[in-house]
């Protein structure tokens, strides 16, 4: 489709409005067409009503001439032939002449005379052949009485004025009236009485003022076709039929020669048009319209029918068309003018609309364009977020069939992702965990919602715990997949472990610092009643040997609570800072004959240009001490301890590993090793606080202990524990403070 | 030279062992309550050379007692014996003026050193 605005457009709409204003135009020039046959018909009809009329006024002035003959008639100065006769010829004469009678005459029969009046006022009585005239010999007949004769005569009619036809109306004369002279009536035949009629007079009187249109005008044919009045007088007598083709050979005048043939002299009525070649002063081929109409003179021995017609050029009735197509045309041309204005408006507009159309839709693209890059950035990023979590992120299907998973997941697995899918999710989640998952998701298809969980499970030997947050992936309101984010909370869950673990030796701790003030003070007086009681007893005596246990028993007592002081100890307000390496080696110094004895070898790895690191020297060095202590007695059959010390990979804190290769510690006491009094000693061989203080210790310096052990039953000669400590590197303020090193006070029993 | 040395502590048995301790290794005579005000009213109408007093007590604490000493004789020693689990506040309570403290339990040396060492202070310290 075209767009606005664009020249294909432009093309179609002005073919279309081409088309249009033609189709108008054609259809005005038919329309024009039409209205001036409508206007011609009706200048036509116009035509024959004034036909009508002349025919009408001929006819009654007809019937005029024959009333006042039938007057005359009844004259007994004519009936009788008196003397008056001509005066009363005369006064009839006066009444009669303008009506084209030139004479008046009574055809006598027994005298074989005619009495006659013409127009001038000449009364004549002449001698002819009467008998032969046959007006007489009609009127002779008895039966004729009071009935009118009419007939056209020439030179037939013996009569002077004949220079060509006339019209005569006779009527039977007889002596049926009276007057003082003839006081009875005779009742015998006279004669014939006539009115001669010219008819181009009694028609020129009618026709010679009617005007059609401008210039139109009427003529008068004859029952033979010859011109009774034609505005051409040179017409006049001649046949209609023969002086056109006189006058101008070259058109053809069939048209009216039918019409007056076949319509005219037939008495008919109506309207035509035909071809003429002049019409008044003008001389050229013509149309000209006709209206015609019958003027039927009726006598009782015969029924003459002229017809009049009214013609008048096209030309009459151009004017009023002219009008009419200028009004049309101006009409059209306001219309189309309108229609090619509003037209041009509309473009313009349309151009504009357009014009901004095309703009918003640039405008629209772009910012489409800008949308496409954006979400393909999006999309990018997001790929690249998805890619680079380090959450395992997979995409399942309603059966658990991975659609989809990212990088981390891959590697936690230790598949390659084209090994991953399409295999069920339940593979990789092992035992419970499977359960758990498949449980989870049949829930988020089922209730169409997320759900979050935590999921426990071993990979590789290791035990995970993850967030699981499940979401429904819909497409049109029907969930496709389900997302599952699974967040690897294992560092958190143990920090969370550990602090609880701290925390619940906070507690410890205030507990041990009250019991150790309740314990103390029966301590010192059973102690010190025992130590007054020893003076007094003998070296020797079972009495000496019980208060021997009983203060050696208090001292265990005494050394449990100072133990327990120790690890209830709150954070100094002062904190010191010193060299690890130096308080290793303090350490191993005092310990060293020790691991001689016990066979164990130990090596010591420690880290050149170590920064100091916060804490109290002695108390770090009695912590070093208890995990030496602990090694060696994990290595009752000797072996090797290795201690390292080195600098974490981010450069904040000092690492310190303690690694023997002793019998491990079983995975169920791996999370109570801290709790105080926890040992797998014997009773007496320990008090289980030496890693509680040394946890205390650590601590209370922000420094971390853990452990990592495996068994002689899980590693066999590969047994062994590693603890490694951390302690943060000692700020510059910590820098200031002063530098106390101590040696260990405690003894050293092994 | 025998001195008189006034000791309180809330605890009957402490206090026999302490004054077995004292009668039995010297010859100081010695003068014992479980009620610090008792300790008082003795420092202030008798004669005392030594006021050794536990830290903490239902009725009195011992630094609100040294405080109380100090006004009636400023140079009156008190040691502070104290079971708590840190020494913090015997620490505190030598910056009141105590003169010395002892943990418990105590070996009978120690004690009978710090007191020796304190009567030792008073003399010294004493007005001629």
């Amino acid at each position: 489709m075209p767009r606005l605005g664009s020249p294909k457009l432009y093309l179609i709409v002005s073919s279309v409005t081409i088309i249009v204003l033609t189709g108008a135009f054609v259809l005005g020039l038919m329309s024009a067409n039409k209205m001036r046959d409508i206007i011609s018909e009706q200048f036509n009809q116009q035509q024959l009503t004034i036909a009508q009329g002349v025919a009408s006024d001929i006819v009654d002035k007809f019937t005029f001439l024959e009333n006042e003959l039938h007057t005359l008639n009844l004259s007994p100065s004519v009936q009788y032939l008196e003397v008056s006769w001509p005066n009363r010829l005369q006064i009839t004469m006066a009444s009669v002449r303008k009506f084209g009678t030139i004479e008046i005459g009574l055809i006598e029969a027994r005298r074989q005379k005619i009495y006659r009046l013409n127009a001038e006022g000449h009364d004549l009585v002449a001698t002819a052949k009467v008998s032969e005239i046959e007006c007489l010999q009609w009127a002779s007949d008895r039966t004729k009485q009071n009935k009118f004769f009419l007939k056209r005569v020439g030179a037939d009619f013996p009569s002077p004025s004949l220079e060509r036809p006339y019209l005569l109306i006779g009527l039977p004369t007889y002596q049926v009236s009276v007057d003082q002279s003839h006081p009875v009536a005779s009742g015998e035949f006279v004669g014939c009485l006539y009115f001669l009629v010219d008819p181009s007079r009694l028609t020129t009187m009618y026709c010679q003022d009617i005007r059609s249109g401008q210039t139109g005008y009427a003529w008068v044919i004859d029952q033979q076709g010859n011109f009774l009045y034609h505005p051409d007088e040179g017409f006049i007598g001649k046949s209609a039929f023969e002086v056109r083709e006189q006058r101008d050979p070259k058109i053809s005048f069939a048209e009216i020669n039918r019409i007056q043939k076949e319509k005219m002299l037939t008495g008919r009525e109506g309207y035509s048009w035909y071809w003429s070649g002049w019409h008044r002063g003008v001389v050229k081929k013509m149309k000209k319209f006709i209206g015609y109409a019958p003027i039927p003179l009726q006598g009782d021995n015969t029924r003459l029918i002229w017809s009049v017609a009214v013609v008048a050029p096209q030309t009459e009735v151009e004017g009023a068309i002219h009008g009419v197509y200028v009004r049309q045309f101006l009409l059209q041309g306001v219309v189309i003018l309108i229609i090619l204005l509003g037209g041009g408006v509309i473009i313009y507009y349309e151009s504009r609309w357009a014009a901004a159309l095309e703009q918003e839709v640039q405008r629209k693209t772009a910012a489409l364009k800008q949308s496409t890059e954006e979400l393909a950035k999006s999309e990018k990023l997001y790929k690249s977020l998805v890619e680079s979590a380090e959450d395992v992120i997979i995409n399942v299907d309603c059966e658990g069939k991975i659609i989809s998973i990212n990088r981390y997941g891959v590697k936690l697995f230790g598949y390659t992702p084209q090994g991953v899918i399409g295999k069920s999710i339940y593979e990789f989640f092992p035992g419970r965990a499977g359960r758990d998952i498949h449980h989870h998701i049949d829930e988020v298809f089922a209730t169409h919602s997320g759900r979050r969980a935590t999921l426990q499970m071993l990979l590789g030997g290791k035990e995970y715990y993850f967030n699981l947050n499940l979401t429904p992936i819909r497409e049109n309101h029907e969930i496709m997949s389900v997302l599952i984010i699974a967040h690897d909370i294992t560092s958190s869950k143990k920090m969370e472990e550990q602090l609880y673990h701290t925390e619940k030796l906070a507690s410890l701790g205030q507990l041990a610092a009250g019991v150790a003030h309740e314990i103390n003070n029966p301590l010192a007086i059973i102690l010190g009643f025992t130590d007054m009681l020893l003076e007094k007893a003998e070296a020797d005596s079972q009495q000496y040997k019980i208060l021997k246990t009983i203060e050696r028993q208090g001292n265990n007592c005494k050394k449990i609570v100072e133990n327990l002081m120790t690890f209830a100890r709150t954070p100094e307000k002062v904190q010191y800072h010193t060299d690890i390496n130096r308080n290793v080696a303090m350490v191993m110094e005092i310990v060293q004959n020790t691991l001689l004895t016990k066979k164990i070898k130990y090596h010591l790895q420690l880290a050149e240009g170590l920064p100091l690191v916060r804490g109290d020297a002695a108390q770090l060095q009695q912590v070093f001490l208890n995990l030496v202590t602990n090694a060696v007695k994990a290595m009752p059959q000797g072996g090797q301890l290795t201690i390292t010390t080195g600098l974490n990979p981010t450069g904040d804190r000092v690492r310190i590993i303690f690694a023997d290769t002793g019998e491990g510690i079983k995975k169920d006491h791996l999370h109570k090793i801290y709790d105080p009094f926890f040992t797998t000693r014997k009773v007496g061989e320990g008090t289980g606080l030496g890693l509680s203080v040394s946890y205390g210790i650590l601590a209370k310096f922000g420094g971390t202990i853990e452990c990592l052990s495996r068994t002689r039953e899980e590693a066999g000669d590969q047994s062994g524990t590693t603890f490694t400590i951390t302690l943060p590197v000692a700020s510059p303020t910590d820098q200031e403070l002063k530098t106390e090193d101590t040696y260990v006070s405690q003894d050293f029993d092994h | 030279m025998s001195a008189t040395i006034v000791i309180v502590d809330d605890e009957p048995d402490l206090l026999d062992l302490l004054k077995l301790i004292l009668t039995e290794k010297t010859d100081h005579q010695v003068v014992t309550t479980t009620n610090p005000q008792e300790a008082v009213d003795w420092c202030r109408e008798y004669h005392a050379d030594l006021l050794i007093s536990d830290l903490r007590m239902p009725e009195m604490e011992g630094i609100e007692l040294l405080k109380i000493i100090k006004e009636i004789d400023p140079y009156l020693p008190l040691i502070i014996i104290t079971a708590y689990g840190t020494i913090g506040s015997a620490v505190e309570a030598m910056r009141h003026g105590a003169f010395d403290y002892i943990t418990k339990p105590f070996r009978k040396e120690h004690i009978l050193m710090t007191i020796a060492k304190a009567l030792r202070w008073r003399q010294e310290h004493l007005p001629a």
